[in-house]
């Protein structure tokens, strides 16, 4: 008995510690967002890692990171249609101070876009 | 083995050899089962000591655990007989003294709970006191062999100038053990438990401000949300082991002992609702295989050790509370130590000789760093037990030894390391990856007093080992005292 | 026969060559890697120069660099560079250059310098995208220095009393300071909590706000100029002698304290208006930097904004079960549209969240590493500036500052 008890109380690793995280660009202001040209900055809240990339697909950015809470500050250029059918090509920026990307497989997450002109 | 010696010496000589001889080192294993220890020795022998440890390096080996220490002690320990089934054994110690130029660690205990300590790169002397106990107690009931023990320390560190780091450890551990003979062979069975608590904080009390302190998880890697004035933590921990043997009970063929243990010991912040930080787990496998008889011992040890660390993910606060949003295995090491030894005795002399294989493989796993290296080694001992009268008897135990590195390697994301990351994980390197050449003797004088069970004794002793970076250690340890 | 011969020979090389390099442990190469600048599609008539990629090995800290104009290939929007034979691993990454442009039919120009870290490179992974930001602030006041931290003492002690911030015209003309007020965060960027309403997104909650006075042309600044704003607008050195004379700086933030015990010096500049702060006594910046700081153009008059700009932020306070809603009062708010430049403050190992809005500033800058941090004194925040001599201005101080800067006015 004392055996089992030995054997139970051995630590199961938690090896999964990436995960995809998927962040889709918003706005109240647009209804339709084109392609994306940003430099995203995730920063991992509590390694102070930070990941930089600019693969957006259209307003989405797909991104493997370590398990865990992030800044992101995302910089660039958003091309869109307005209800007109008029193309804009503006510059913004996204951010948050905390999103949690800690589940195993998939982290979705959307951020409020602001218009700097 | 060792009973030409006995016949030549006193009944109190005999007690000292029966508890002192080099033979004792074979059966070591087995005895940490309290029945077996029960049964281990036919005499009562007991001591009250005296003594000082020094300990003096050129340079930190391991910059953790300082340059040395000067630790006076005083201690007791004594086994008595009660009867051909029942036996009491117990000690009791004080020890008290300092670490010089301890760095890279303001927690108690680094062994034991590395790599999750609390660190700074300024670091400095540090003061110690220990107080130890143990006592057990065991008996055979009918076919069966039967004991208990119970092994508690309580150790204070601190440091009286910035940064004044305080560490203060309680540790107790419980052994429950059985024996029983079957055919020839004495088997054995002990359960041992222990619980493990440290507080410790790091405190500043000069008017310019504080330098950061870190909370290290491994390889130069730093918990960095909780680094900086997160000063105050406590250690939570303890484990189970196993102890199972089996020894011919006439000392004469096969042996096997066999030890499992799961240790694990969480770090959490003192400051924010206990919040977890770390936990270090410890899993461990230990193996020997041998042969005896009464002059000759053959065997093979194996112990594997695997080390590995889980961090938190601290959440979002609020109102200074952080949930745990989840958990990473990020910190992984994994120890071996293999060898083949053998035991020779003969009148006076007992030798043993030892050649074996070490490797530490330690990761951390993103991003990835890695500091592996191997050694050879090869290590012969020699006790010579001289009763000169029939009063005065002396031993003299020598070591030598070689440790030669196999292999070493290091990964380490140096272009993002601190610089003062940097020198510490190279230092740490340096030492991994050097050859060590030992040498050390010891000489211990008894005297006992005619027609009284009360003996004097008095024991110097000194260790010199040199690295092959230019460095070198210089250990010695004097001891007096009496034995009844 | 020769041509057996000769195509053996090669052969039998060949094979040695591959069973000697089985052996050797080496590190795999990459034959090729592209790097790619991609330029934002509202420029046109781009011009990249001076264009520099250096690739560093985290574990080796060898650097490869790319600094030939002549590698970089535009292929569309992009600015592409092929480097060959790279040791695969991780790479800190830093594109630099200047790119001459036009964005809405005028003319601009942008020096850059953009940093990717931990980027692995290898066999399968062999592309690097990263997209240049060439936003830039419109030009006018900006905040060019807070010294918060105060001095030491040669005895070792803190000194605060010779606190300043400093304000530029960063334009091209004459501007006037009349209006501007010195603006500080109601709440500590180390200690966060889910206000509502949550307003940040269109207004900033002071909890301090001091203003230059004039009737609209009373204090000109010619361009590149700056005003030096004082805590305490005396000769500090009479008292400290590692301080500052501050005792010429251009206005003073002054406040007629209702305890006896703390009283304000009124030096001999011209006191700041006081429109309204949370203490009774003597203001002065938090000396760690855990109040984040703007300037504002205040549009409405002293009585109309303390009128209807009042900010009740209520939060939820919650410990272990026991949970309660809070007000925090004392405060007041400014709309983002009035603030001319923002910049926010704290301290790494505290620090929590931003108090002011992304679209005034995405970043945050700081002296000291940690709270108390002993080699904080005599340093303050100062803006980058280019080239040109202009401040450089993205709306993101982590970017546009330089933390741990020697204090201008304190002699080292």
């Amino acid at each position: 008995m004392m055996t089992l008890v030995l054997f139970s109380a051995c630590h199961q690793e938690e090896n999964t510690i990436f995960t995809t995280a998927s962040i889709t660009l918003v706005s109240n202001e647009v209804a339709n967002i084109g392609r994306v040209q940003a430099q995203a900055q995730i920063t991992n809240v509590n390694t102070r890692q930070t990941t930089t990339t600019a693969a957006f697909n259209d307003a989405t950015l797909q991104v493997e990171l370590l398990r865990g809470a992030y800044e992101i500050l995302i910089e660039g250029v958003a091309t869109y249609t307005d209800a007109n059918g008029t193309e804009h090509i503006r510059q913004f920026r996204a951010q948050t101070d905390y999103v949690e990307l800690a589940a195993m497989d998939t982290n979705a997450t959307t951020l409020n876009m602001i218009f700097l002109d | 083995m060792g009973t030409s010696l006995q016949a030549m010496a006193t009944e109190a000589d005999s007690a000292l050899i029966e508890h002192t001889i080099l033979t004792r080192e074979i059966t070591a294993d087995a005895e940490r089962n309290p029945a077996l220890h029960g049964a281990a020795y036919h005499s009562s022998f007991s001591q009250l000591a005296l003594g000082i440890d020094m300990q003096h390096q050129s340079e930190a080996f391991v910059q953790q655990l300082g340059s040395g220490y000067t630790l006076p002690y005083a201690g007791v320990d004594t086994y008595l007989r009660l009867s051909p089934r029942t036996a009491v054994w117990g000690s009791a110690s004080y020890t008290t003294g300092t670490q010089k130029e301890v760095r890279w660690n303001s927690t108690s205990d680094y062994e034991l709970l590395q790599p999750y300590v609390l660190a700074d790169s300024l670091g400095g002397d540090t003061h110690r006191e220990r107080y130890a106990f143990s006592g057990g107690y065991a008996t055979t009931v009918g076919s069966w062999l039967a004991g208990a023990e119970m092994l508690f320390r309580a150790e204070q560190e601190y440091r009286d100038y910035d940064p004044r780091m305080r560490g203060v450890v309680t540790d107790l551990t419980i052994r429950l053990g059985a024996g029983r003979q079957l055919n020839s062979y004495l088997l054995g069975a002990a359960f041992e438990c222990n619980i493990y608590r440290q507080t410790n904080s790091v405190t500043f009390y000069s008017e310019e401000g504080v330098i950061p302190e870190y909370q290290m998880t491994g390889l130069g890697t730093e918990y960095n949300r909780f680094s900086g004035d997160k000063r105050s933590l406590y250690y939570d921990g303890g484990g189970v082991a196993l102890l199972l043997s089996a020894a011919p009970a006439d000392h004469n063929g096969m042996y096997a002992d066999l030890m499992l243990g799961e240790h694990r010991y969480q770090r959490k912040l003192a400051e924010y609702n206990s919040m977890p930080l770390t936990t270090l787990y410890n899993e461990q496998a230990a193996l020997t295989l041998g042969w005896r008889n009464s002059q000759w011992a053959l065997f093979a040890h194996a112990d594997y050790t695997k080390r590995s660390g889980d961090e938190q993910i601290g959440g979002t606060s609020d109102a200074r509370y952080f949930p745990t949003i989840g958990t990473l295995t990020m910190y992984k090491n994994q120890l071996l130590d293999a060898y083949l030894g053998a035991f020779y005795s003969q009148g006076s002399l007992s030798m043993m000789l030892r050649g074996g294989y070490q490797s530490c493989n330690e990761k951390y796993v993103y991003p990835e760093r890695q500091l592996n290296y191997s050694r050879a080694y090869g290590e012969l001992k020699a006790q010579w037990i001289k009763a000169t009268s029939r009063q005065l008897s002396l031993t003299v135990n020598a070591r030598a030894a070689y440790e030669g590195q196999l292999t070493h390697k290091i990964y380490m994301p140096y272009a993002n390391m601190k610089s003062s990351f940097i020198e510490m994980v190279n230092h740490t390197y340096r030492y991994a990856k050097a050859n060590y050449t030992h040498l050390g003797a010891n000489v211990r004088a008894d005297y006992h007093w005619s027609n009284s069970p009360y003996g004097a004794f008095a024991k110097l002793g000194a260790d010199l080992t040199l690295c092959s970076v230019g460095e070198h250690q210089t250990t010695l340890q004097g001891a007096i005292g009496i034995t009844f | 026969m020769k041509k057996n011969l000769f195509a053996s020979i090669i052969a039998m090389l060949t094979v040695g060559m591959t069973l000697t390099s089985c052996s050797d442990d080496k590190t795999p190469i990459v034959p090729q890697t592209a790097v790619s600048l991609e330029i934002p599609a509202n420029l046109e008539n781009v011009d990249l120069s001076g264009a520099k990629v250096v690739m560093t090995n985290v574990a080796t800290q060898s650097a490869h660099v790319v600094s030939s104009d002549n590698l970089f290939q535009k292929n569309g929007n992009k600015y592409q560079v092929l480097i060959n034979d790279l040791e695969e691993g991780t790479y800190n990454i830093t594109i630099s250059g200047h790119l001459d442009f036009t964005l809405n039919n005028v003319a601009g120009q942008k020096d850059f310098e953009i940093t990717s870290e931990n980027v692995k490179i290898s066999e399968t992974s062999a592309a690097v995208q990263m997209v240049v930001s060439t936003f830039t602030a419109q030009g006018g006041f900006v905040i060019s220095e807070i010294f918060f931290t105060g001095t030491s003492t040669a005895e070792g002690k803190s000194y605060s009393g010779d606190q300043y911030i400093r304000i530029t015209n960063n334009s091209d003309v004459t501007l006037y300071a009349d209006s501007i007020a010195v603006l500080e965060s109601a709440f500590l960027t180390t200690q966060k909590q889910e206000y509502t309403p949550d307003i940040m997104s269109t207004d900033f909650s002071v909890q301090a706000c001091y203003m230059i006075p004039g009737t609209g042309k009373s204090v000109p600044v010619e361009p590149g100029a700056s005003l030096t704003l004082a805590v305490n607008a005396i000769n500090h050195t009479a008292e400290q002698p590692n301080s500052i004379d501050l005792s010429n700086a251009d206005f003073e933030f002054y406040d007629e304290s209702s305890n006896a015990n703390f009283t304000d010096p009124d030096g001999k500049a011209p006191n700041l208006d006081k429109w309204y702060c949370y203490t009774a006594t003597i203001y002065q910046f938090h000396s760690r930097g855990f109040n984040s700081m703007a300037i504002a153009k205040m549009k409405t008059t002293k009585e109309d904004w303390l009128a209807n700009n009042v900010y009740d932020a209520k939060y939820l306070f919650v410990f272990g079960d026991f949970s309660r809603e809070m007000t925090k009062k004392g405060i007041y708010k400014v709309p983002n549209s009035w603030i001319l430049d923002g910049v926010n403050l704290s301290v790494e190992s505290v620090r929590e969240w931003n108090v002011l809005d992304a679209s005034i500033d995405a970043g945050w800058t700081y002296c000291g590493k940690v709270d108390k941090d002993e080699t904080r004194f005599n340093k303050a925040v100062i803006r980058k500036q280019d080239a040109n001599g202009k401040y450089v201005d993205t709306n993101n101080s982590t970017n546009d500052f330089t933390p741990e800067a020697a204090a201008s006015l304190v002699k080292n």
